[in-house]
């Protein structure tokens, strides 16, 4: 979703924080007071919360590595039939690529256990962006239509 | 028993209560099951392991929220408590239903045996022993 990079300016709700695992509360709990003031169903403002709690999860561990001193920015809005939940860091890009989905095979010991938080995110929103600039940061954009 | 000990070497971000009965040993943790707290029931089921114990229940009943930090540390314990080695289980009871939602999403219902309650959970130990068949 190209608009998903230029959001409307006066309609953005927007936090900033560190990159620290004890902020994943209040960055859950900011998504869900935005998803809900949006019109969001329960079920969708669900999705929202799960899918940025591992967006944001994947930023401190991967982007950060778990370093705490970095800068995360969520920036919600609305456009049109869309809400769009957006998480902007300075950290090391990630390629999505890289990571495979996981086999979600009714074999327990053949389930690997990692990957399940990209495939959430996939799962959950209805389009995941990840764009990744040497200037600006890394940038993922995660839409779900209302 | 309560894992006091786990206390002193980790930030306390999840309440985590432990009950030995004869047939399995139920697992209570009480808040939400993310990436700050997983280690900490990671840990307690690894000390329980460790222990000799094989057929756990885990009681969701007061996790109100869970990613897949939480399912990750599920997976893993279920894997090695249906090892060969220790041939038991990891059998969940009373899940909210948003953790369902997130078992289901990473399509785990049809592998993990999961019961509306402890009670049933309990009683499915004493009703199955435990071994390859639980598997």
């Amino acid at each position: 979703m190209e608009a998903g990079k230029y959001p409307p300016p006066t309609t953005v709700d927007e936090l900033v924080v560190s990159s620290a695992l004890d902020v994943l509360p209040q960055v859950i709990g900011f998504v869900r007071q935005a998803s809900l003031h949006a019109g969001l169903p329960e079920s969708a403002v669900f999705a929202c919360e799960l899918a940025t709690d591992e967006a944001c999860t994947n930023i401190i561990e991967h982007a950060y590595a778990g370093r705490s001193d970095g800068t995360i920015r969520v920036a919600c809005w609305s456009d049109g039939d869309e809400f769009v939940v957006q998480l902007h860091d300075q950290g090391v890009a990630f390629d999505p690529g890289a990571v495979r989905e996981p086999p979600l095979t009714q074999d327990l010991a053949a389930r690997p256990l990692g990957g399940l938080g990209i495939y959430f995110m996939r799962s959950l929103m209805d389009e995941v962006r990840f764009d990744f600039d040497p200037m600006v940061g890394n940038t993922l954009t995660m839409t779900k239509r209302i | 028993m309560c894992i006091a000990a786990l206390r002193g070497i980790l930030p306390l971000h999840m309440e985590i209560t432990t009950d030995i009965l004869a047939s399995c040993t139920v697992v209570h943790p009480t808040g939400t099951l993310d990436r700050r707290s997983a280690p900490e029931l990671e840990s307690a089921l690894q000390t329980l392991t460790d222990m000799g114990h094989s057929r756990i229940v885990l009681d969701l009943s007061d996790v109100g929220e869970m990613s897949s930090a939480g399912l990750r540390v599920i997976i893993s314990a279920a894997k090695l408590l249906r090892s060969e080695r220790l041939g038991g289980d990891l059998r969940l009871a009373a899940p909210s239903a948003r953790v369902v939602q997130v078992l289901d999403l990473a399509g785990l219902l049809p592998v993990l045996k999961v019961f509306d309650a402890d009670e049933q959970a309990i009683a499915s130990f004493t009703e199955a022993p435990p071994g390859k068949k639980l598997a």
